[in-house]
């Protein structure tokens, strides 16, 4: 016990330590280790100059932001910066599904589409940081709680329950980003801009060769038994020639990609190029289907990873890109649901406290 | 336990996999408990866990030539994991699972109760310190509860051992204004008064043959 702090130690003592469930300490070294061994042997390195986002020119822009519906709605946001496009992709059924293996049918993809209009479209960006403010409920206890997130673009994240406690944090320099949104941001970016969403993926997944490790390259020695029992369990099933372990990798992989994508996709919500370079990269993920929808009057674009047992899903507006919702659980009823309210900001207001 | 020789700092940062592989046998299960500490969730924990030492060898350059223990490090990792990632790997857990199965585990079904309990006890706590700010729970987390000298928290967050010690002391005084009785009543109703939120579904658990078996049909993850 560290006589310093022995006082909070008796205190405010933590449970136990236990070790992890039997046989998980082997079967996550095993899958670490067949990371490190197919993955590079080159710690990432540093972005390329050219990943930066260009300067841009600033247009006076409202910087206004959306609202959020109930629980039993799909919530809303209500785009009125001018990065908004004016005129949106073609589409729009309530709930007509539009693409089944997406990375399949990317040229169609509406995912594609919203990108490609974001990117043709002229944009003005306003302020220097995005700031969401993110409700989060969970259906069985009906805990909730709302969080103000600001996300320069610099690459800095400061955090608080409410807009009025970012201040103190700007003013602390307590930047909890850690260059992780940073990361996401520039692979994003780099999507958005370039013709090779092979790489965009390797950057996003923040491994630049564990794509290549794993979709493919490892030698077939898979046998039938193993096919059948990865069959027989659902969810990760090798392809034709592929290991079961390296459709474990593959699964890793586009993990990565989907969780990172929905990270830059919030931190970067306020920039159309991040937006733009974070749908290319999901219209890669297989097993992501893309449907349109329709909620107060809002056309919106479900995307929905998972299967009929558990899904998440995200809400985006069909126009702009911008996140609206995620969802989580098994069933029709989400176990968790995340509403988004974004808005362009300066971090001089905000730390000035002026919201 | 800390990862018994600091020469394995260089050989980790060389890229050496087994260098990797000996720190994970002597860190996994401290990180693993630093994460449930955060989350207040195991499978959240094993999540976190895992990740960390993924991200470790993405970031494995990031390694100082000099220093011990790669073990606060870690737990650096682990933290910024807890608190940012909010929406777990789905795939990831299902990959888990698939392993899981394939291998003649023992069933851990008397052990799930001492989680639960657990599971409660750290909830509590959260309740507790629900008026710190997360910098200060952080800093807590590290130094009393894992067990970090101010030195190796503030490595751990990559802040000033000064800003440790005065965040720690900042959570002393602000911990003193509270009763026993405040301590022990929960707090705040169904909202959620701390500062982290849970990474996974409430009920969730992760392990075992039945359990494994069952990831995808108890929900997936939640978003941040």
């Amino acid at each position: 016990m560290n006589a310093d702090h022995a006082d909070l130690e008796v205190r405010f003592a933590a449970p136990t330590e236990r070790d992890l469930p039997p046989g998980r300490h082997n079967q996550h070294r095993e899958i670490l280790m067949n990371h490190m061994l197919t993955a590079s042997g080159q710690a990432e390195s540093a972005p390329a100059r050219h990943n930066r986002r260009p300067r841009r020119r600033i247009l006076a822009i409202s910087g206004t932001a959306g609202g959020v519906i109930g629980a039993a709605a799909v919530a809303v946001a209500v785009i009125g910066t001018s990065a908004a496009p004016s005129r949106p992709p073609a589409g729009g059924h309530v709930a007509s599904p539009v693409g089944g293996h997406a990375a399949s049918s990317a040229a169609t993809s509406p995912l594609i589409q919203l990108a490609s209009y974001l990117t043709s479209s002229a944009h003005q960006q306003t302020g220097d940081a995005t700031l969401v403010i993110r409700t989060s409920t969970y259906t069985t206890s009906g805990a909730s709680g709302s969080y103000a997130d600001l996300y320069t673009d610099s690459g800095a994240y400061y955090g608080a329950r409410t807009v009025s406690g970012l201040p103190s944090q700007i003013a602390a320099h307590r930047n909890l980003g850690g260059g992780m949104f940073a990361r996401a941001i520039r692979a994003a970016i780099f999507a958005a801009h370039h013709g090779s969403l092979a790489v965009a993926r390797k950057r996003m997944a923040d491994d630049p060769a564990a794509d290549s490790g794993s979709a493919g390259s490892e030698p077939a020695s898979n046998s039938a038994a193993e096919i059948a029992k990865a069959k027989a369990l659902g969810g990760i099933k090798p392809a034709p020639g592929q290991s079961l372990a390296a459709a474990v990798n593959a699964a890793l992989f586009n993990n990565m990609v989907w969780v990172n994508s929905v990270n830059a996709l919030v931190a970067g919500s306020g920039n159309p190029e991040v937006r733009a370079g974070v749908l290319r990269l999901l219209s890669t993920v297989p097993g992501i289907t893309v449907t349109h929808a329709e909620s107060e009057g809002q056309r919106t674009l479900l995307v929905i990873d998972g299967d009929l047992r558990s899904t998440q899903t995200l809400t985006l507006n069909a126009s702009t890109g911008i996140p609206i919702e995620f969802t989580g659980g098994a069933g029709k009823t989400p176990a968790l649901t995340v509403t988004y309210k974004v808005s362009r900001v300066t971090v001089a207001a905000i730390a000035a406290g002026k919201f | 336990m800390n990862d018994p020789t600091p020469q394995l700092r260089a050989r980790a940062r060389a890229g050496d996999a087994d260098a990797f592989g000996t720190v994970f046998d002597a860190c996994a299960k401290s990180v693993y408990n630093h994460a449930f500490r955060l989350t207040g969730d195991w499978s959240a924990a094993e999540e976190v866990m895992a990740m960390t030492f993924l991200e470790a060898w993405r970031g494995r350059d990031k390694i100082a030539p000099d220093g011990g223990s790669l073990r606060p490090w870690l737990l650096g990792i682990a933290t910024n994991l807890a608190r940012g990632q909010r929406r777990a790997a789905w795939r990831h857990r299902a990959a888990l699972a698939r392993l899981a199965v394939a291998d003649e585990l023992p069933d851990f079904a008397e052990d799930v109760s001492g989680r639960l309990d657990d599971a409660a006890k750290i909830k509590a706590l959260h309740q507790a310190l629900a008026g710190l700010p997360r910098h200060d729970l952080e800093v807590l987390a590290l130094c009393v509860w894992s067990g970090l000298g101010y030195a190796e928290a503030a490595e751990a967050l990559n802040v000033p051992v000064g800003t440790v010690r005065s965040r720690l002391s900042r959570a002393r005084a602000r911990l003193a204004r509270l009763t026993e009785g405040e301590l022990s009543r929960p707090r705040g109703g169904a909202a959620l008064k701390n500062s982290w939120e849970p990474m996974t579904v409430p009920g969730q658990l992760m392990g075992g043959r039945a359990i494994a078996g069952q990831v995808n049909k108890s929900g997936k993850e939640e978003g941040r």
